[in-house]
């Protein structure tokens, strides 16, 4: 095999990046996977990919820019390979509602108290947020989280993952419920 | 016609999420509204979904600098230990 870095100029300047970047770009890898193994896992691909790929960078953009970019585009590729085979069982709705489709009566929803928007300002929701969103199957998280990850309609998501609109809504149904669920027991019923 | 009209909340609950994403039939727009009058229990999922909704939105869309930074310094090693090897 061809040893693709011989050149000790460039190890040594990807191993400078990996000491000034890696935790900023775990930090943000988490915040856009919600799962701790998948954000080290991107992290490091990016950089072996910096490596392999180092002669394109050229210095045409900054290093972080261009180390970002590519961690970006294998955030999306992870929540698209995800969203490629979406577990739903029936059971999942076991959970929630009796065999006729009504509540259960333990989980019918209540009213929140100081439901409001600005409750993300407070640390200590935000972080009973991310634990929720930790605690969802990758498929589901990767479900909420393609919903907001590019601006595209519906219909254009579904096209690229190859899913239909209902496959996609019925999972981000699931996953809702659930995060409902557990923000309202961490937080407001607590 | 009222039969038709009655949804479970199995069903409601799924229409909800289906009109943040895409646009409700007549019929199912007016078989949400229907139920939602009589069901407390969708009416507070409606809220708290669309509550929910709007802090995803704002929290995933937080700009680089905005995220809380994590000391990851075990993966540091790993990368550069990984990259040695290549």
């Amino acid at each position: 095999m061809q040893n693709i870095i011989d050149d000790k100029n460039t190890l040594s300047t990807i191993n400078s990046w990996v000491e000034e970047f890696s935790e900023n770009m775990y930090s943000w890898a988490l915040h856009k996977t919600s799962c701790k193994e998948t954000a080290e896992d991107l992290v490091q691909e990016t950089f072996l990919a910096a490596v392999q790929s180092f002669e394109k960078f050229e210095g045409k953009s900054k290093p972080k820019s261009w180390l970002y970019g590519i961690l970006n585009n294998k955030i999306a590729n992870h929540h698209r390979k995800n969203m490629k085979s979406p577990q739903i069982s029936s059971t999942d709705n076991d959970l929630f509602f009796e065999g006729n489709g009504h509540w259960k009566w333990e989980q019918m929803p209540t009213n929140w108290q100081e439901g409001e928007l600005h409750l993300l300002d407070n640390q200590d929701f935000k972080n009973t947020m991310q634990n929720c969103m930790e605690k969802l199957p990758t498929a589901w998280a990767s479900a909420i989280q393609l919903k907001y990850l590019d601006e595209k309609k519906a219909e254009i998501i579904c096209q690229e993952l190859n899913l239909t609109v209902t496959n996609y809504w019925q999972i981000l149904h699931r996953a809702k419920l659930q995060l409902r669920k557990c923000v309202d027991i961490n937080w407001f019923k607590k | 016609m009222m039969n038709k009209l009655m949804l479970s909340c199995h069903k409601a609950t799924e229409l909800i999420e289906k009109e943040s994403i895409v646009k409700l039939t007549l019929m199912e727009m007016m078989q949400l509204k229907a139920h939602k009058l009589l069901c407390s229990g969708c009416k507070a999922y409606e809220v708290q979904s669309k509550l929910l909704d709007g802090m995803l939105l704002k929290k995933l869309s937080e700009s680089n600098d905005m995220v809380a930074k994590l000391n990851n310094p075990e993966l540091k090693d790993k990368i550069l230990e990984k990259i040695s090897q290549l």
